[in-house]
């Protein structure tokens, strides 16, 4: 079921952990803190950055700063750039201390529900024996202290709850009450201009966490069969019982994107959402090998990710590039620079079938030139069909 | 995790940050208590939870004394 919202308008339902009056406090703390350094001390570093440091290089060395990293040797020793580092990274870990101390606070619940979802339509497929990825091993991604993949108590779901209010306090709400805006910004920015009336009998969402962006694929095409895979367990389990809250039929199974282990042509659309940044170059093209192979001739496959480098200006690079550093984001970066169209058709697809486009996303549209730290407000759609 | 990096120069000024952000949030704790109980006294709604200014303020307060002033307490258009 689904009610009320939260004062910070965080749709409510059974399986999140609500917080109390308290801990909503706290969070909000950090919220604030966080959308002043995204909304104004972003773009006044940005005019630092323009009105006295690319003047003094000019003078200097007969150009502007060349590129990101150069931007970054220019900004590290400034006080005001080590203060906004200081306070983003200390944020960042607050907020996932002060989510999880809440969802502790209430696993028992969390656990009972997520064992009661199993007669809800849908399911529920886990394989203990799955190897989770070592890019996912190897740092805990945004700083997320559990990871998506630990266990803490039997059939947890401890990450999934984490990451269902976290995700929601650390985008600001901008994913919507639900944080669904990924999928309805490839539902309605790219599917129902581009595929008007199509009716997908089979859908595949990989990487598909606690199904955020899963479920508004059950409520647009609701005489599909969807399916959402993922590594890690404790987000299936999560992703399950949200589900069930919310009355979307979806089947999620514990598998990798990148060998799936379903038949050849099994899916006539397959999509992730911001998948691919958090697993490395040889996953990538994987992963999209791995779509290739899944779609039935006729099928779509769909990876929407943040927008490249090449559409941003320097500057912006530069402040997206600091999460790769400074928020445990390996491939935050790296990703940004693959031609992705020249790895779908090495991963099978016909050239003339494969393009990228930028669409809109997010309820508050924020640009990378107005200090966003994500390039946010556009998401980019690798788009090719079989 | 990874060890989490320190960026400003002074001894424990990182981790004398994190205190203090910790300390806003329990000062925001206290005053909604005060602010629930004034709200009871008085019959009223109780206050939201997100009704707070400190954390921008002390931004400010912080970019200030580095020579940047900043105006507003960045929750006009929540
Ligand atoms: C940023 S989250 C995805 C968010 C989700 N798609 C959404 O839109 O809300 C990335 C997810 O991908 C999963 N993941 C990473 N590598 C994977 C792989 N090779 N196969 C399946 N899932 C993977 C992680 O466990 C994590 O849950």
């Amino acid at each position: 079921m689904t009610g009320a919202a939260l004062a910070d308008g965080q749709t409510v339902h059974d399986a999140l952990a609500v917080p109390t009056a308290e801990e909503a406090v706290r969070q909000n703390e950090i919220w604030t803190l966080k959308r002043k350094l995204a909304e104004e001390i972003a773009p006044e570093l940005r005019r630092h950055y323009e009105t006295e440091i690319v003047p003094r290089h000019v003078a200097e060395h007969g150009a502007p700063p060349a590129d990101r990293r150069v931007i970054a040797s220019l900004m590290a020793p400034d006080p005001r750039m080590r203060l906004f580092s200081a306070l983003r990274r200390r944020s960042q870990e607050q907020m996932w201390d002060l989510v999880l101390t809440s969802a502790n606070r209430q696993l028992d619940r969390l656990l009972d529900l997520a064992a009661g979802a199993s007669a809800a339509p849908g399911s529920l497929d886990l394989d203990p024996a799955l190897e989770i990825p070592r890019y996912l091993r190897a740092v805990d991604i945004h700083c997320m202290p559990t990871g998506y993949y630990r266990e803490f108590a039997p059939d947890d779901v401890t990450a999934g709850a984490l990451y269902d209010r976290g995700v929601y306090v650390y985008a600001g709400g901008q994913l919507g009450g639900l944080n669904d805006d990924k999928g309805w910004s490839v539902i309605r920015g790219y599917l129902d201009r581009h595929r008007p009336g199509w009716t997908p009998a089979r859908i595949l969402d990989m990487g598909c966490s606690v199904g955020h962006s899963t479920v508004p694929y059950t409520l647009r095409y609701p005489a599909a069969e969807v399916h959402a895979i993922d590594v890690a367990a404790p987000m299936l389990r999560y992703a399950r019982a949200r589900a069930a809250a919310l009355g979307a039929p979806v089947h999620f199974a514990q598998r990798d994107a990148t060998a799936t282990g379903y038949p050849d042509a099994s899916f006539d659309l397959v999509v992730s959402h911001i998948l691919l940044h958090e697993t490395s170059v040889k996953a990538v093209q994987q992963v999209l090998a791995e779509s290739y192979r899944l779609l039935r001739p006729g099928g779509l496959m769909i990876h929407a990710e943040y927008p490249p480098f090449d559409t941003m200006d320097p500057f912006a690079q530069f402040l997206v590039e600091w999460d790769t550093t400074n928020n445990n984001e390996p491939f935050w970066s790296k990703v940004r620079t693959l031609d992705l169209v020249a790895m779908a058709a090495t991963a099978g697809f016909d050239p003339a079938t494969v393009h990228r486009e930028l669409i809109p996303t997010g309820r508050r549209l924020t640009t990378g030139q107005s200090g966003s730290t994500s390039g946010g407000g556009r998401m980019q759609v690798l788009a090719a069909s079989r | 995790m990874t060890t989490a990096p320190r960026y400003l120069g002074e001894p424990h000024a990182d981790a004398l940050l994190s205190g203090l952000l910790l300390l806003t949030q329990e000062v925001a704790v206290l005053r909604h208590r005060c602010a629930v109980l004034e709200a009871e006294r008085d019959g009223r709604q109780p206050p939201s939870p997100d009704d707070s200014d400190l954390m921008p303020r002390l931004v400010d307060e912080l970019f200030g004394r580095l020579g940047t002033t900043q105006g507003t307490t960045g929750k006009e258009d929540r």
